[in-house]
């Protein structure tokens, strides 16, 4: 099978204690786990720098889509941002966009609605 | 005749904006400044009257003085640009055309290098040798110059200098074709390096690093492991985190100006790059003592790591 999954888009956290962490990335996990193949896009534009809990933060989203056979889209407005993610490499593991319409024009997502998360269709 | 020499720099200036690119005049280039450079070449004239002094510092005073002391004729050079003016020349033609001013030009106007009469001097004051707009004769250069007007053409005067391009030699022990490295540096075994490429004095290679597409590292640098230098250039004193790709890029401690995009990025706050205290410089090692030329991690190097898989399997 080769058809992609439910596409969801969701803001980067900007406060990163360790509460919104926990709540961030349990919404990843309950994605992953929910939905076949998902796509999650990751809006950084907020994020005013990439620390390395942001970078840490994105790895494990990563990984968490990864297991569910996944693949997470970055939506970097800042090309510092950008310059970031490329130095550490973590573009060979995600793919990078400057804006949402860029991505959804890139055909690499199969479907966008404008909801903040694309809930999977109930079996 | 007496002559001085008096080699002005750009200031040091690292804010961002047009002012940003005034203190590329003193980053090395593999090994040696533009600035210690031009001193060489003013000093293979035999003049022993050479200073160096920040624009900012008044360079003029500077000039009236040695003019009270007698000395008959100045060469200033701005260091704006790395031209391979013949000196000699210039001050053969100086003489022949008895000018009282000769500037260098080439086809992109001037070059900041000039040669000045002591009387144009006392005629027209100190101004003489900064004023464009006074009378002077041209000398027109046609050989190579790099114009150091932003990091992209730092940038390719290295890689010019690694392919051969301009008379620039790297510093160093040729390790292997178009590869240099210093007798100080430390290489691990499993570091690929991949010429033509340059690494400085008391520089550290971790395992694992990858060195190719005309990179240079200058002094005093550490490049921890698994880390990729591809068309980079790395300045004096810097840390790079481990497992990095760096490429088209010029990194000065954390500051990184990734050339492709026009960006600059601090790297300090992601914590992928610092500035490493500069150390004195190591005990001089013969460049042709083979022996000497690596320093190993851990006793475990055996032998110079510096051709590269690819390379050795060719062999």
């Amino acid at each position: 099978m080769t058809s992609k999954g439910t596409v969801a888009i969701k803001n980067f956290p900007q406060s990163r204690n360790f509460a919104r962490r926990k709540a961030f990335l349990t919404e990843i996990r309950n994605l992953a786990r929910s939905t076949y193949r998902p796509q999650l896009v990751l809006d950084i534009s907020e994020s005013a720098e990439l620390d390395p809990d942001a970078i840490e933060l994105l790895l494990e989203c990563v990984e968490q889509i990864e297991r569910a056979d996944g693949r997470v889209s970055v939506i970097a407005r800042s090309p510092q941002a950008a310059v970031i993610l490329e130095l550490t490499r973590l573009t060979s593991v995600l793919d990078l966009y400057s804006s949402v319409s860029e991505a959804v024009n890139s055909g690499a997502l199969h479907r966008y609605k404008a909801q903040d998360v694309v809930q999977p269709p109930a079996v | 005749m007496q002559l001085g020499a008096l080699v002005v720099t750009q200031g040091t200036n690292h804010q961002s904006g047009e002012a940003a690119h005034s203190w590329i005049s003193s980053w090395p280039v593999v090994g040696k400044t533009v600035v210690e450079r031009w001193i060489d070449r003013v000093r293979e004239l035999g003049v022993g009257m050479v200073s160096v002094v920040d624009r900012d510092a008044e360079p003029p005073v500077r000039i009236m003085d040695w003019v009270k002391e007698g000395v008959e004729q100045i060469l200033l050079i701005l260091s704006g640009a790395y031209a391979e003016v013949d000196l000699a020349d210039l001050i053969h033609f100086h003489h022949e055309e008895r000018n009282r001013i000769t500037r260098v030009f080439d086809k992109k106007g001037p070059l900041g290098i000039s040669l000045l009469n002591r009387g144009a001097i006392l005629k027209d004051g100190v101004r003489s040798g900064l004023d464009e707009a006074l009378k002077s004769s041209r000398y027109d250069f046609l050989g190579y110059v790099s114009r150091l007007s932003s990091a992209m053409a730092y940038r390719q005067l290295v890689q010019d200098a690694l392919e051969g391009r301009c008379g620039i030699q790297p510093a160093g022990y040729q390790a292997d074709e178009k590869i240099w490295i210093d007798a100080s540096a430390r290489v691990d075994t499993s570091a690929k390096i991949q010429g033509p490429c340059y690494i400085g004095a008391n520089t550290r290679i971790h395992a694992g690093v990858v060195i190719t597409g005309y990179s240079s590292i200058e002094g005093n640098c550490e490049i921890d492991m698994g880390t990729t230098l591809d068309h980079a250039c790395i300045l004096p004193n810097t840390y790079l985190a481990p497992g990095l790709l760096v490429r088209n890029s010029v990194v000065d401690g954390t500051r990184l100006e990734q050339l492709e995009k026009g960006v600059t990025v601090d790297l300090g706050r992601a914590a992928l790059a610092a500035r490493r205290y500069a150390v004195a410089p190591s005990v001089s090692h013969g460049a042709t003592d083979r022996a000497n030329a690596f320093h190993c991690d851990g006793g475990l190097d055996l032998q110079p790591p510096i051709v590269s898989r690819d390379s050795t399997d060719d062999v």
